[in-house]
């Protein structure tokens, strides 16, 4: 990396964390701490929402998932919007109106105190353990490309977080990501325009997404009912709208940054500006990877884009074979380059046999290219079967490094570390907030002062940093920890989301039987992954089903017997 | 709590029209995207 790019990455990152705690210096009680006073404008709320969703990964992976798959993937964020507006309509005016420092602080006043803590445990050790990884991801990504040490880049990372988080709490979090959210669209706005400069003369946008269509790139919309696929219009709707209710409505990350709303109104249009944007800017962060897909139609890209990966198989017995899959892999770039320049050519005679000829030469490249890519994967499996073979992370980290302009790869590398920096600092936040009022405070039967508990919710919020900074130090000896994450997130979010529903929806159900509900649900649902009754994707829906039918049961059982009981 | 601090009354405001709308606009275009593209 040239001296400008550490500069610039370095004083954009010295700058987020010396604003935010200046800005915010010198909070003097739990409310300011913790709703950020109650006076965050809507536009700042709307930003910090985003901010917290969008993580490192997102900008690393959601490009490569473009190259390789297309843009289907959009789909998945297609029931946000509703989500929003249900809980602008449901969730923030009861939050608001009982002045709630934590989601699960309405669960006490709706059913009793066991239920809060219960909730409060099961948030505990899911967004626990997601912080850890929050930090360990793009910190395993830019080791391997940059060859950074690992664990120094986690504690760079995380430490960075804890300084502004524990010193200016809600506030800091909300004002930082204003700052992170604008440098992150400035970074990715600069990468898309400079892709579009760096193709061939003749290829203009509009050939350019003519491109990507040729090679099923712009598939973005499948209504089909085929449960095989993964990302369609259907799940992004139902799955989709479900996940976003969960995590927006009651995940305290989440929750956090609308309530330090100035009044409802700003916090819902908050939420609002989430649902307005949410699904422009991952079409956006798709479509760059899309233009990084048609820039590499011109340019040289490597047969596997991890480069730990090639070294594992190229340190191997397979060297030799890795190396002429390399040089087919180079011989197909050099055919598929003139195909597409006479692809090129044709659009512009608007010859329509010879444009269709032209693509079908294309597709056929691409499906070769595929499939050696995959003989590739395959072979350094063989090589070191621990290896990552699914390069898709490291595609538009190859690019940014390879290709980008002096200045510019310290801009995006600021960009990737702004996410996982906003994100960490709201799960941090979060989890400090939590056990410092739902679990600490709520059973200290001793009377304390407001500077007392201010201290406590900082003690924890830096006690949770060095967690996930510990959890993200020891996240590599575990081979799928981001899909264990996954799973413990889905296994607790359903039967979360049901409590809240049922606090919302169902007021004939009492604490008791919520309770038993829950506790039996997360029993059931614990059991039924480990069965492998459905993908743990599936859970969710499943989880909170379970603990709303459960609760009605156990509710009407027992009003029954205190019927008969009166009799 | 008591039941009453719950009985929210659900109101419909403009802005969600908005987030609905241009949402479905957002998917036309998409779909026009892609058919034109294809």
């Amino acid at each position: 990396m040239a001296y400008l790019d550490w500069i610039i990455l370095g004083s954009t990152l010295l700058f987020i964390v010396v604003y935010g705690v200046w800005k915010t210096r010198g909070s003097q009680n739990v409310d300011d701490y913790v709703r950020g006073g109650d006076h965050v404008k809507w536009w700042t709320i709307g930003l910090s929402v985003m901010a917290t969703q969008a993580s490192a990964i997102t900008f690393l992976s959601t490009p490569g998932q473009a190259f390789h798959d297309g843009m289907g993937f959009v789909q998945f964020y297609f029931g946000l919007p509703l989500a929003m507006i249900v809980i602008c309509m449901v969730f923030i005016p009861i939050y608001k109106k009982l002045r709630v420092f934590t989601a699960y602080e309405m669960l006490e006043d709706r059913f009793d105190t066991k239920t809060r803590s219960l909730t409060a445990i099961l948030f505990l050790i899911q967004r626990g353990l997601s912080a850890g990884i929050t930090i360990f991801a793009p910190s395993i990504i830019l080791s391997a490309v940059l060859g950074w040490d690992l664990k120094t880049l986690n504690v760079i990372i995380g430490a960075l977080v804890i300084i502004y988080t524990v010193s200016g709490g809600t506030q800091a979090v909300s004002v930082t990501q204003k700052q992170q959210m604008f440098i992150i669209m400035v970074g990715m706005f600069f990468a898309f325009f400079y892709i579009l400069g760096a193709l061939p003369t003749d290829v203009t946008f509009e050939k350019a997404l003519k491109i990507a269509g040729a090679n099923n790139k712009l598939n973005i919309l499948d209504f089909s009912f085929d449960t095989n696929n993964r990302y369609t219009f259907w799940s992004g709707i139902t799955g989709g709208f479900f996940l976003a209710l969960a995590y927006f409505g009651t995940d305290q990350s989440q929750v956090q940054r609308y309530l330090s709303g100035k009044s409802v109104r700003e916090s819902q249009l908050g939420l609002v500006f989430n649902g307005l944007l949410k699904i422009p800017m991952q079409f956006f962060i798709l479509l760059v990877g899309v233009m990084v897909f048609v820039f590499y139609q011109y340019n040289a890209s490597p047969l596997n884009f991890n480069p730990a990966a090639t070294q594992a198989v190229m340190g191997s017995q397979y060297a030799d074979e890795f190396m002429d899959m390399e040089k087919e892999h180079k011989k197909l770039e050099m055919k598929k380059r003139m195909a597409q320049h006479s692809f090129s050519a044709a659009l512009e005679l608007k010859e329509y046999n010879a444009i269709q000829q032209a693509e079908q030469n294309i597709i056929k490249i691409n499906q070769l290219e595929n499939e050696s890519r995959i003989a590739a994967r395959e072979l350094i499996s063989k090589a070191n079967p621990d290896a990552e073979t699914n390069d898709k992370d490291y595609v538009f980290i190859h690019f940014i490094l390879n290709n980008l302009p002096v200045g510019l790869i310290g801009l995006l590398l600021a960009v990737i570390l702004s996410a996982a920096m906003s994100s960490t600092s709201s799960e941090l936040n979060a989890l400090g907030t939590i056990t410092a009022l739902d679990l600490y405070k709520r059973h200290n039967k001793k009377e304390q002062n407001e500077r007392h508990y201010l201290r406590a919710t900082k003690g924890f919020t830096l006690l949770w940093g060095i967690v996930a900074i510990a959890i993200a130090n020891v996240a590599n000896l575990f081979d799928n920890l981001i899909q264990l994450v996954n799973i413990i997130g889905s296994i607790f979010y359903g039967n979360v989301l049901g409590i809240f529903l049922l606090a919302f929806f169902f007021k004939f159900v009492r604490g008791n039987a919520v309770f038993i509900a829950a506790i039996i649900t997360q029993i059931i649902v614990i059991v039924g992954y480990r069965l492998d009754w459905m993908s743990y994707l599936w859970l969710n829906a499943f989880g909170c089903l379970l603990v709303i039918l459960l609760a009605m049961i156990i509710q009407s059982i027992s009003n029954m017997s205190g019927k008969q009981a009166g009799k | 709590m008591s039941k009453d601090d719950l009985n929210n009354k659900f109101e419909w405001k403009r802005e969600y029209s908005l987030v609905l709308f241009l949402n479905t606009i957002y998917i036309l275009v998409f779909y026009f995207i892609m058919i034109f593209n294809n």
